[in-house]
């Protein structure tokens, strides 16, 4: 069996955002790649009861979940629960030349680096406006909050990477 | 989307210098804006998905899972209260258990006749005069019942009897009683067993004499 059509435009549309999104939560290039894999399938789980009109806010939500339960996972000291993937009887694949890429570039690491320093909800914003370049709109559905607290959250975040890079030189 | 930013920044109580400044720094992010393959993304889409049908469902698991260890707990617990003497915590369950067998076989109450002489022996030697107390009521209880046959009395007196020897001098009058009670019980089933022999051959007589009058 295969994913419907409107899902494969849906991964092709939204799975790039999503990997940058958790990646900066994992700092592990291939396990970004897994999670994200697992975002996609815990969502065609669902799919038929699914409303497309809120379809990005409910992948980014899906995707903090599973970071969570990632971390959850990790703290209890078992092993990463891919559930969906595992059920699905799926193989993970990765795009090497990519992986290979971030974990030499020096710049990456040093921005994720950084970010892992401030407040989950200042590097939430951080990534999802100025590396997933979404509106302040989009945004806050994301975060449940509204355009006027994302351009807040924004400045402050700004403020604080430029305090964290500065004392990280 | 730069000068927007700043405009943004700006609203938020940035001065200009600062809203440029915060604004520059955003390029820091261009080497996150990573992108996967076409063809990675077109092998996830097109592998073969296994969609395995759950023999039993998740939903049901968890119930499942706690109404079993409830069954196994009880089982256990139940199993433990078996070798439970009167006056531990889990004797009340043992009695239940006994009742709950006598009712469906009322045979049963020979054999916790039986446990209950077997519980006073036990109980004599602990030295536990509140314990013998106990045991010595529960016997009571037990040989009152209607069911019990005179050879199940007659076997749980003898086990008393050997109590009664080993037994200590401040306790060798309970048990002396309780044979005393038994013995008594004993008699009263012998001759209630009597009674009714003695009903049956009289009901046979007349029925043999109202056989014999309407053949001839």
């Amino acid at each position: 069996m295969r994913f419907s059509e409107d899902f494969d435009a849906i991964y092709i549309r939204y799975s790039d955002q999503l990997y940058r999104y958790i990646y900066t939560s994992v700092k592990d290039a291939y396990l970004a790649e897994d999670l994200t894999g697992e975002v996609f399938l815990r969502v065609w789980k669902k799919w038929k009861d699914i409303k497309q009109d809120f379809i990005q806010a409910l992948l980014y939500k899906t995707a903090k979940n599973i970071v969570i339960d990632y971390y959850r996972s990790r703290k209890n000291k078992k092993n990463v629960s891919l559930e969906e993937t595992v059920e699905m009887g799926l193989e993970p694949s990765y795009d090497e030349d990519l992986i290979e890429k971030i974990n030499k570039d020096t710049n990456i690491q040093m921005i994720t680096g950084a970010m892992s320093k401030l407040p989950e909800n200042l590097k939430e914003v951080l990534v999802l406006r100025f590396v997933n370049d979404l509106s302040a709109k989009e945004a806050g559905e994301i975060l449940n909050i509204s355009e006027g607290n994302v351009r807040v959250l924004q400045y402050r975040a700004l403020n604080k990477l430029k305090e964290v890079l500065k004392n990280g030189k | 989307m730069e000068n927007e930013l700043i405009k943004e920044l700006l609203k938020s109580g940035a001065s200009s210098k600062e809203a440029e400044e915060l604004s520059q720094l955003t390029k820091v992010f261009d080497g996150l804006k990573v992108e996967r393959s076409y063809l990675l993304k077109r092998k996830f889409l097109e592998g073969e998905i296994r969609e395995q049908k759950r023999f039993i469902p998740r939903w049901f698991l968890a119930p499942a899972l706690a109404f079993a260890l409830v069954i196994l707990v009880g089982g256990l617990t139940a199993a433990k209260a078996q070798s439970s003497l009167p006056g531990d915590p889990l004797y009340p369950l043992k009695r239940a258990t006994e009742e709950a067998i006598s009712i469906i076989d009322p045979s049963f109450n020979n054999q916790i006749l039986q446990r209950r002489s077997e519980e006073v022996e036990k109980v004599s030697q602990q030295e536990s005069p509140k314990k013998l107390n106990k045991a010595v009521g529960e016997y009571k209880k037990a040989l009152e019942n209607e069911n019990v046959s005179d050879k199940t009395i007659e076997e749980s007196q003898k086990k008393l009897e050997k109590v009664e020897e080993t037994v200590k001098e401040q306790d060798k009058e309970k048990i002396k009683n309780l044979i005393q009670e038994s013995e008594k019980k004993q008699e009263e089933v012998k001759k209630k067993i009597e009674d009714q022999n003695k009903d049956n051959q009289i009901k046979d007589n007349e029925d043999l004499k109202i056989k014999n009058s309407t053949e001839f």
